[in-house]
């Protein structure tokens, strides 16, 4: 009876294996012969099982994919997530297990027939290390993932790069990574490997964030205090992820603490912040809040210049989250987040935006392998601008608001090899302008109002990552997207024989609510290949494909608040990028060093371009303002990191261009004749240094030097006179650069040795821009009577800025 | 109305003062300069003469390259849609003028035509002329504005139009301005470098005019069909303009849709300032085609316009706070360029 139900249960367990992995197949095909072989052998042959755990000696964390050795069968097993293994079958006599773990020291022991379960203690390389991060990764995670072009960020690290006014920015942290930039100083937008800014998904526990900067982009608008890590996607995408042409930054919330309250101060210059944590109910409900204020008001009163001192700029930000544990198999959280800015300059003009977001997320684990999640996701940004200065008084407000919900599966045969499926739904609705502008004393007033988009985006996935062997791992994936633009809405058409504009509409018509405009249906495959040299080198090949139905119209080089989001509709096509990805990776000396060498070349399909001298804001036929490009990018990221150690860091340097071509019927649709040219973001070379040393605990001096060609603007090439004035003229787009960027980050972070709880936190001092370099924010040109035409350039933090924080955990 | 207008220079140098410059850098732009054809100017539904000036561009970056050359010895006509050739003759270098006669009618289209002396043809794309509503009121409101000094206001009068837009068709608005002041000064105190008294026999009074700088357009957009009232200009008191009166004349004139966008880039182009709001550089154009060379861009607009005028005097005592009276110790011609002995006719 019991040998036809073992047998029983072996062939299910074949059954699912087969669909999967030819050698798992092989080996318990193996299994079942040897099982086969020892019942037949005789009932008296006694069946053991040993449970073994393996741990960091120092701080007794689990140690993921260990490999072990039974030295008697040459059999190999690896450590799952809870670092433990099982061995079956235990010879009479006993066996040796062989360890082997990057990063620790080997260990060899003997293990007696009669145990039952055992802890195998291994210990550190780096035992110099005082503090040990624990990362959820392998330490060679980069080496071993087939997944590629994908950074994560702790934020750990990131505590110990030199801040800007006692700021850790977590947006601004990622342009020191390989293939990422932003244009200047003041814009928290990212270009990662040659994309604009509104290509990235930017992902706080779930909900998309549309302009997340503080300050017109000086600092990015996520406290620091809620984040666990980063994770940056630029390479192959995971096909959860979709919507966004160039990347995803996946900003993880912190678990709130289900054991003691606790909290966390930090002053600044600019703000300050408050966090705190704990336990609602014991071991089930955990609260996190965290708020962020500035007071920029004080610092701007202390500057001697009226325009300067009439003007105001406020920002706060403020996070909440509950995460509840229901039971061992459910898991649900809620998270709200809010930021707001408002400034107004010497005049009487207001200018705001918020953004808001709340994610609802349920997690229900089926049964260690099975695994669900339920997310709901609401998101807001509103932008406005009043004008209060009495005369004209106006009021404009835009929005773009993003509803979205989610089911995901995930399936895990074993660690090393896992299935995501889900589908998605998201509801998007575009308020572009909304103008009221009063037109006498008793306040009256006219409105305008730019008609209202909506768009419905729905998505299925699936995707799997699996590592076949220790050679090769492969990670594939498929996202159908499908996408309609919706009513109501009324639709012009042009002549088709000249460029769209106001006078060639000859037909408007007048669509329903709800009622189908134009629909789109993408398929975007994701693919990636690991292929092992070495334990310690693989060589890796991405092709990933992406879609976008929503895009920000922009004129100005910067991510600026009174852009204009626009979704995709009859005029304006998804977006579309194909990545080929080429990488090598090696680690050095046990996963100290890690480097890599990737390439990539990025087709992009639709990019929305804009006609010269185009009005962007509060246009009713924004369509006649648009052209259709093509462009492309392609270039190398060298990167080389220290991890471990007292002195850490990396450096990283790519080589880059990202070009742009619009080459329409008419004069006025094209752009430099038709010919390619480079975006505004094209910035080909680009080097990061980052390092930090920590001579002992509670002490850490880090640098960052940052280099990069200037960004390409547009040079005159001859001046005119019209209406009395001069004025230079253009002759095409991007032709000439901004002098190159370069800048030197210093800080030092120490603890003062004390017994007062409260005097126990960490003092920063940090200065940005050591040696004061006067970098080009922008160039422009000025005419002065009598005098030859001019070009100025505009630096901004062009002296050292010093600044002075201070953290206290309580 | 261009809300870019309210994020000016400030933005950016309001929260880096402290560490934000601006300062002349080289830079290197290659290429001789297009020597392209640039026109200003049209033709109105008023009594002319009516002017087109012709210039080329010069290449930008070098003070002896700078200078921009006139155009002259072209020969310049309109025709109009009924086939009637109307020819401009040259008054000054480039600047060519029609009869004073020659006017231009609503609904009628006109093309314009140049023929260069290096033989080059230029047409410009047929402009029909629109009309355009009456003024109905012109005046002048005190005003007061801030300045970068706190403890000073900058007073005068604010000039608006009143008028009520066409309901039927989209319109399209320029207002031109020309405002005419005495400049009383006193030759006979005039001073010499050492500060000695030098006095001059001449002149006491003079008159000059000025106009807008900036094109003053609008689109019909946010009040198409309503009666409509449109700040013109400022007219800022600095103690000689608004003393004896101030004489002011509005010409109110219709546009194309494409001469406006036309405006519109211009203006985009002129408020660049370097701030992290600017538009980027753009190309540009205008209405005119080079016939031999259609690929090459001709900068400027052909406008052909409807026009309605009013004008009144403008006096100091609608002035609630009255600057004080300026001492000017020198000949009145010295004030200002265009200063004149000669009073003009309205006065």
């Amino acid at each position: 009876m019991i040998c036809q139900w073992r047998y029983g249960v072996l062939i299910q367990k074949i059954y699912k294996m087969i669909k999967m992995n030819l050698k798992v197949r092989m080996f318990l095909l193996g299994m079942l012969n040897f099982t086969f072989l020892m019942l037949a052998n005789g009932q008296n042959e006694r069946v053991n099982t040993i449970s073994c755990k393996v741990v960091d000696i120092e701080n007794g964390g689990p140690l993921i994919g260990v490999n072990v050795l039974i030295k008697e069968t040459t059999q190999y097993h690896s450590t799952n997530l809870e670092g433990s293994f099982k061995v079956t079958n235990v010879p009479e006599n006993g066996f040796t297990l062989v360890f082997s773990y990057i990063g620790y020291e080997g260990k060899e022991i003997l293990v007696k027939p009669q145990s039952k379960t055992i802890t195998i203690r291994l210990k550190s390389q780096f035992t110099e290390l005082e503090e040990v991060v624990i990362t959820s990764e392998r330490p060679d995670a980069n080496v071993m993932n087939s997944g590629m072009g994908r950074n994560v960020l702790e934020i750990s690290a990131m505590k110990d790069l030199p801040p800007l006014a006692g700021e850790i920015d977590v947006l601004k942290s990622m342009t020191l990574l390989p293939g990422v930039s932003s244009v200047g100083e003041a814009s928290s937008g990212l270009n990662v490997r040659g994309g604009s800014f509104d290509q990235n998904l930017i992902l706080l526990g779930g909900g998309v964030l549309y302009n997340p900067s503080h300050l017109f982009g000086f600092f990015s608008s996520i406290n620091a205090e809620v984040v666990d890590n980063i994770v940056l996607y630029k390479g192959v995408i995971p096909a959860k992820f979709g919507g966004r042409a160039s990347s995803v930054v996946d900003i993880g919330y912190k678990v709130g603490d289900y054991d003691k309250w606790k909290g966390n101060v930090g002053v600044g210059m600019v703000s300050s912040k408050l966090a705190i944590t704990g336990p609602v109910i014991k071991e089930k409900l955990a609260l996190t809040l965290t708020g962020r204020m500035s007071y920029v008001n004080w610092l701007l009163s202390l500057v001697d210049d009226v325009g300067i001192k009439n003007s105001s700029a406020n920002f706060y930000d403020v996070n909440g989250k509950l995460d509840y544990r229901l039971n061992d198999k459910n898991y649900l959280s809620y998270s709200i987040y809010q930021s707001s800015d408002d400034f107004n300059l010497a005049s009487d003009t207001v200018n705001q935006w918020s953004n808001f977001s709340q994610v609802a997320t349920w997690k229900h684990t089926f049964t260690e392998k099975l695994t669900s999640n339920v997310t709901l996701a609401e998101s807001k940004y509103v932008f406005s601008i009043l004008n209060d200065s009495g005369v004209n008084n106006f009021d404009l407000t835009s929005n773009v608001i993003d509803r979205s919900g989610r089911l995901e599966f995930n399936y895990a045969l074993n660690e090393k090899n896992n299935f995501n499926a889900g589908i998605e739904a998201r509801l998007l609705k575009i308020d572009p302008g909304n103008f009221e502008l009063e037109t006498n004393e008793l306040g009256d007033s006219e409105a305008l109002q730019v008609q209202e988009e909506n768009g419905r985006e729905y998505a299925a996935y699936v995707y799997n990552t699996h590592e076949l062997n220790d050679k090769i791992g492969i990670s594939y994936g498929l996202r159908y997207n499908l996408y309609q633009y919706v009513g109501e809405q009324l639709v012009n058409d042009y002549v088709d024989l000249f460029p769209r504009n106001g006078q060639n509409i000859i037909n408007t018509t007048s669509f329903g609510a709800n009622e189908v405009i134009e629909t789109y249906a993408r398929l975007a495959p994701r693919f990636g290949i690991r292929y092992s040299l070495t334990p310690s080198t693989s060589i890796k090949i991405g092709v990933n494909k992406m879609n976008q139905f929503i895009q920000l119209i922009s004129n100005t080089a910067t991510l600026s608040p009174v852009n204009v989001w626009k979704l995709s509709d009859t005029f304006v096509v998804p977006q579309e990028v194909v990545q080929y990805s080429f990488g090598v990776f090696k680690n050095l000396k046990n996963n100290t060093y890690e480097t890599s060498i990737e390439t990539y070349y990025k087709d992009i399909d639709n990019v929305v371009d804009y006609k010269d001298g185009a009005v962007l804001l509060l246009n009713e036929n924004i369509e006649t303002e648009l052209l259709n490009g093509i462009g492309k990018a392609y270039g190398v990221e060298l990167f080389l990191k220290k991890k471990t150690g007292k002195l850490t860091g990396w450096a990283s340097y790519t080589y880059s261009r990202s070009l742009r071509k619009v080459d329409g019927a008419f004069p006025e649709t094209r752009i430099n004749s038709g010919e390619w040219y480079p975006s505004n973001f094209d910035k080909p070379h680009d080097l990061t240094l980052v390092t930090s040393y920590k001579p002992r605990k509670n002490l850490t001096f880090s640098a960052v030097f940052t280099y990069s060609t200037g960004r390409p603007v547009t040079y005159p090439t001859d001046k005119l006179k019209l209406f009395g004035q001069d004025i230079a003229y253009f002759d095409s787009r991007n032709e000439s650069r901004i002098p190159d960027y370069h800048r030197l980050d210093l800080s030092v972070t120490f603890q003062i040795n004390t017994t007062i709880k409260l005097l126990k936190g960490d003092w920063t001092f940090g200065i940005y821009n050591s040696y004061g370099n006067n970098n080009a924010y922008s160039v422009f040109f000025d005419d002065v009577e009598g005098a030859p035409p001019q070009a100025y350039k505009l630096s901004i933090l062009n002296t050292p800025v010093p600044s002075l924080s201070y953290n206290v955990n309580f | 109305m261009s809300i870019f207008n309210y994020m000016n220079k400030y933005t950016i140098i309001l929260f880096f003062l402290i560490t934000s410059c601006i300062e002349p850098i080289e830079v290197n732009i290659q290429g001789e300069g297009s020597n392209l054809l640039v026109l200003e100017g049209g033709i109105t539904t008023g009594l002319g003469p009516h002017t087109i000036e012709l210039t080329r561009t010069a290449k930008y970056g070098s003070i002896f390259d700078g200078v921009i050359k006139r155009e002259s010895g072209a020969l310049v006509s309109v025709r109009d849609s009924n086939g009637e050739i109307t020819f401009l003759s040259e008054e000054n270098d480039g600047v060519y003028q029609t009869e004073p006669t020659f006017r231009g009618e609503v609904g009628k289209s006109y093309i314009l035509q140049i023929e260069t002396t290096d033989g080059d043809k230029f047409n410009s794309i047929p402009e029909s002329i629109v009309s355009v509503p009456e003024i109905e009121t012109l005046y002048g409101v005190y005003d007061e504005r801030p300045t970068e000094n706190p403890l000073k206001l900058a007073t005068g009068l604010q000039v608006y139009v009143d008028y009520t837009d066409d309901v039927d068709v989209d319109n399209y608005y320029l207002w031109s301005v020309i405002g005419t002041f005495q400049i009383n000064a006193n030759p006979e105190l005039k001073r010499d470098m050492f500060g000695g008294l030098a006095p001059l026999d001449c002149c006491e009074t003079c008159w000059a005019e000025e106009s807008n700088t900036f094109p003053n357009i609008t689109n019909d957009n946010t009040f198409n069909g309503t009666f409509t009232t449109q700040p013109i200009t400022f007219i800022q008191d600095d103690g000689v303009r608004i003393e004896d009166k101030y004489f002011i004349e509005v010409e109110q004139l219709s546009l194309s849709a494409e001469a406006f966008e036309f405006y519109e880039l211009v203006n985009q182009q002129l408020s660049i300032s370097g701030d992290i709001f600017d538009p980027p550089p753009a190309t540009i154009r205008g209405n005119m085609i080079n016939l031999n060379n259609p690929d090459q861009n001709v900068i400027g607009y052909f406008t052909a316009s409807d026009v309605r005028k009013s004008s009144i005097f403008l006096f100091p005592n609608e002035l609630v706070n009255k600057q004080g009276k300026s001492l000017i110790a020198d000949d009145c011609r010295a004030y200002k360029n265009n200063a004149t002995t000669v009073t003009p006719s309205f006065w």
